[in-house]
Formats: structure tokens, sequence, C-alpha cells
């Protein structure tokens, strides 16, 4: 499937930020705006929308999109954690492929900043062994980095190196929560979080929204639109950890892999990666799942600057990643993308990745710790 | 003498694989040619995280099935552990 098949042709979103008081509808109006002045579309060409939240709580793509022009045609809600607006992408291609139409939109919402503490992933009335152990997300993404580092060798320094990279990128970005640089010494000391995370190696839990429009290649010429191509797409699930069988490769993992193998195309062809980096040692193992580098060696390449702008790998996160920018959970993935077509198109202003040709997006979803992710989803994207 | 406790999984005769916890089904094929087996209850803590006072690790237990529970917070990678049941909570003790 690596034929130039279908085109985003055009992304928007809100500045993510804690805005809590604006409600989803305001936040959806944004993004879906911009999105369609970027495209040079109207309302009226939308032929489906696919709309991603996690607490957004139900018909919220009804209830966010009713005063857009967008009402009467189909609306269709997607939740996949933390990778749902990807996924919701990913949806809307299906469609297109499919042939139940040549124009569809992806959007995501997300409020997030109103809760205090730790993201509440329990669902009321359920009860789960994992929980009861006192375990909450940035617990289990530490318990990753434990292991990474009593088998690799990842260092504390290591780790916060992630955190100065993103933190730097995203001075650049206006559409960044965080936009200030922070220190190594900053970063590990910050009040610890889930033991070796401390609190700046946590993303922040912020507010907005991403929209992403997709069209068939026939749509775009048609129409005299300016493409970024969906070289590939790929969504695996994790599978179960508690066990004494030989580890399959990770979701993550399997994502990557069958990304590239779609587009025909490899680590090495990329320029660019938005990667989910919900938390610092995530973008050490994606990075890694990406294929950049050796499993086991994502500390160091990070550090030593590889995949910073001028280093000998792409440029991950030039956005600052979810660890500066926020992590409005249905709304991340599409701001992931938004940032790499911005690149890919020449727009992405003082933060440009320069002559950026080929991208990849990483997203993560994850809570079910019985499995290794909820979700992974993982596209290959090329500018005309 | 107290018996030391033991944890429960389910294995699968396809898959020549153990999981935990003991479920209906072979979670990773679905097949249910599937019997319980004891996990046993010692293993060696293979990552460990410290959330305020309370620690949780992976423990791999001796029978090979890594598992997850909550621990002191002062045990660290390469302790030995036990299961015990003082009450709901999944939770490994240094031995």
């Amino acid at each position: 499937m690596s034929e130039r098949e279908i085109a985003i042709a055009g992304v928007g979103m809100t500045r993510f930020t804690r805005q809590a008081d604006r409600g989803h509808r305001d936040l959806v109006e944004e993004a879906v705006t911009a999105a369609l002045t970027h495209s040079g579309l109207a309302p009226s060409d939308i032929q489906a929308t696919f709309c991603a939240s996690v607490a957004g709580g139900a018909a919220i793509g009804q209830r966010t999109l009713k005063n857009l022009g967008l009402a009467g045609r189909p609306i269709v809600n997607v939740e996949n954690a933390c990778a749902s607006g990807s996924t919701a992408l990913i949806e809307a291609q299906a469609w297109l492929l499919a042939g139940f139409c040549d124009v569809a939109l992806a959007v995501g919402v997300e409020i997030l900043s109103a809760s205090r503490g730790p993201l509440a992933v329990r669902t009321p009335g359920e009860t789960s062994w994992i929980f009861e152990t006192g375990l909450n997300l940035p617990g289990w993404y530490a318990l990753k980095a434990s292991r990474h580092m009593n088998e690799h060798g990842l260092t504390l320094e290591q780790l916060a190196s992630v955190v100065v990279k993103n933190r730097r990128l995203a001075t650049l970005n206006p559409y960044a929560h965080f936009r200030s640089e922070v220190t190594a010494e900053e970063v590990l000391g910050s009040p610890m979080i889930a033991s070796p995370l401390t609190l700046y190696q946590c993303c922040p839990k912020v507010d907005g929204a991403a929209a992403v429009i997709v069209c068939t290649a026939d749509f775009a010429a048609r129409h005299g639109l300016t493409p970024v191509w969906v070289r590939a797409r790929a969504l695996t699930s994790g599978t179960q950890v508690f066990t004494d069988a030989p580890e399959p490769a990770d979701g993550a993992h399997r994502a990557a892999a069958l990304a590239y193998e779609r587009a025909g195309l490899g680590p090495e062809d990329l320029d660019v990666a938005e990667c989910h980096d919900a938390f610092s040692i995530g973008e050490i193992l994606y990075t890694e799942a990406l294929g950049l580098c050796a499993d086991g060696d994502g500390g160091r390449y990070i550090a030593e600057g590889s995949t910073s702008p001028g280093g000998k790998g792409p440029v991950v996160n030039p956005s600052g990643g979810l660890l500066s920018r926020g992590h409005p959970l249905g709304a991340s993935g599409l701001g992931q993308v938004a940032e790499v077509v911005w690149h890919l198109r020449g727009e992405a202003g003082s933060r440009q990745v320069p002559e950026a040709r080929i991208g990849a997006v990483h997203t993560m979803g994850g809570s079910e710790f019985e499995l290794d992710s909820n979700a992974c989803s993982v596209h290959i994207l090329e500018r005309a | 003498m107290v018996e030391p406790a033991s944890l429960a999984g389910v294995r699968c005769r396809r898959c020549v694989a153990s999981f935990f916890p003991a479920v209906g089904r072979c979670p990773r094929c679905g097949g249910t040619g599937v019997e319980t087996v004891d996990l046993g209850g010692e293993g060696v803590v293979e990552a460990v995280t410290r959330i305020g006072d309370e620690g949780v690790a992976e423990v791999r237990l001796d029978s090979g099935v890594l598992v997850m529970g909550a621990v002191d917070a002062e045990l660290v990678i390469g302790a030995r552990v036990r299961y015990e049941t003082p009450d709901q909570v999944m939770r490994f003790v240094g031995v």
C-alpha cells in the first residue's frame, strides 16, 4: 500500500495549554476552522467526520461539530486511549479507501487540566489487581525506565536529556504549553513522581483540539489541493506481558515495522518524526522502536544529540513533544500529525526542519496494563 | 511451618506458555485447551518504582512467569521476594 492514494489536505490545531473554561466546542471550532482554511476547503466539502476523545463523553463529535456546517453527514466518535486521535485518522482513511467518501475530517479534543494529580485511568466500578498495587501511568512508564537502566545502563542524565532537548525545541513552538528551557539539574531536581521519573519528565495535562483533513489523490488533483501523502499507516494493540512465553515484539516495534514495510521505506529515510514522549523514557523506547537506533541504545543516542537539529538522525519532536506541548489525549495524535505536515510543507517557521521530505508520526495509547499497550499507531508521511 | 502462598495461573498446551492471572482461556490464542497451574510464590525483582512511600515491582517468578505487585519501597532490582496475602492487594515481601 505504498501508492500515493491518500493526501492530507490540511491541518489545524489550537495551542495545547490550560484552557478548560473554553469548553470542548470552542476548541473544536478553532481547530476545524484552521484545518479548513489550511486546506482551502469549505465545510460542505467534508463528507464524513471522525471525532476522537477519551473523556469527552458520549456524542462528543455531534456536540462539538453541530454549528460548523458539518451536521447531516456521518459523524463517528472514536476512543482508543492516548492514540484516539491517530486512530480517528486511520478510520477516516479507511472510509476513503473503501470508497465511502472522497474527503474526511479527523478531529480530536480533550479537556484534562481541570483534574488534579496523575491521570485517572481507572474505570469506576471496575477493579483491577494491577491498580490495587498502587500503580498509575507514571509508575507504569517508571517500571520501563527501571528495567532499561538495569538491562542497558540507561542513566538519569540521559533521561533528563530528552526533556532538555524537547523544552528547548518548544521555545520556538507557539502551540506548546511550556515555552521555556529547563536544565538537566532542574529536571532531575523537580519533585519525584514515580522513581526514577521526576515531575518534569511527565507531560503536562492540558486542553486542546487538533484537526486533519484527508482526501483521495483524485480529489486533491481535481481541486488543486496541496497534498502531503500518507505513504503508510499501521495500528496495533499490545499483547500479554504477564507470561513466561518469549516476549513477542511489543506493539510499538510491530507498528513501526508494519508502517515501514507498507511504505517501502525505512528509518534511514526519515527527516523528521513526532514520537509519543508522554514521559522521558517514552521517547527513548520509541526512538528505538522506530529503528532510529538499536534497542537499548536510545538514551545514549538522544543524549549525544542525534535527534536534535543538526544531528545525524531525523529531528525527533521538533514541536517540543508531549513533554512541552502537553497531552490532551484525544487531540494529541492529530497535533503530532499537524506538526509533521507543517515541516513537510515548509510551513514550520523558525523551527522548520530544513528540506524535510519524509516524516513519521508515532502515537501510543496505554492503560490496560496486562497488555504492553492499548494501541500504537505509526504514520509515514511524504511531501508532494 | 506455614506453606508459602502460591499464585495460580493458566497454561496453554498449544502456545506452550503460562499466563497470570488464571483465566478460562489462553489469552494469547483464545483456545480453551488450558489448565490452571501453580506458578509458585517466589521470584526476583526485575524492575521497581517508588510512588510516594509505596513500591511497585515487576517480579519474575521462579516458574518463569512475570507478575507485578506492591513491595516495600526499599527493595531493589535483584532482590528475592515472595508473594504474601495480607489483604486483597497483590504484594511481595523480601525473603
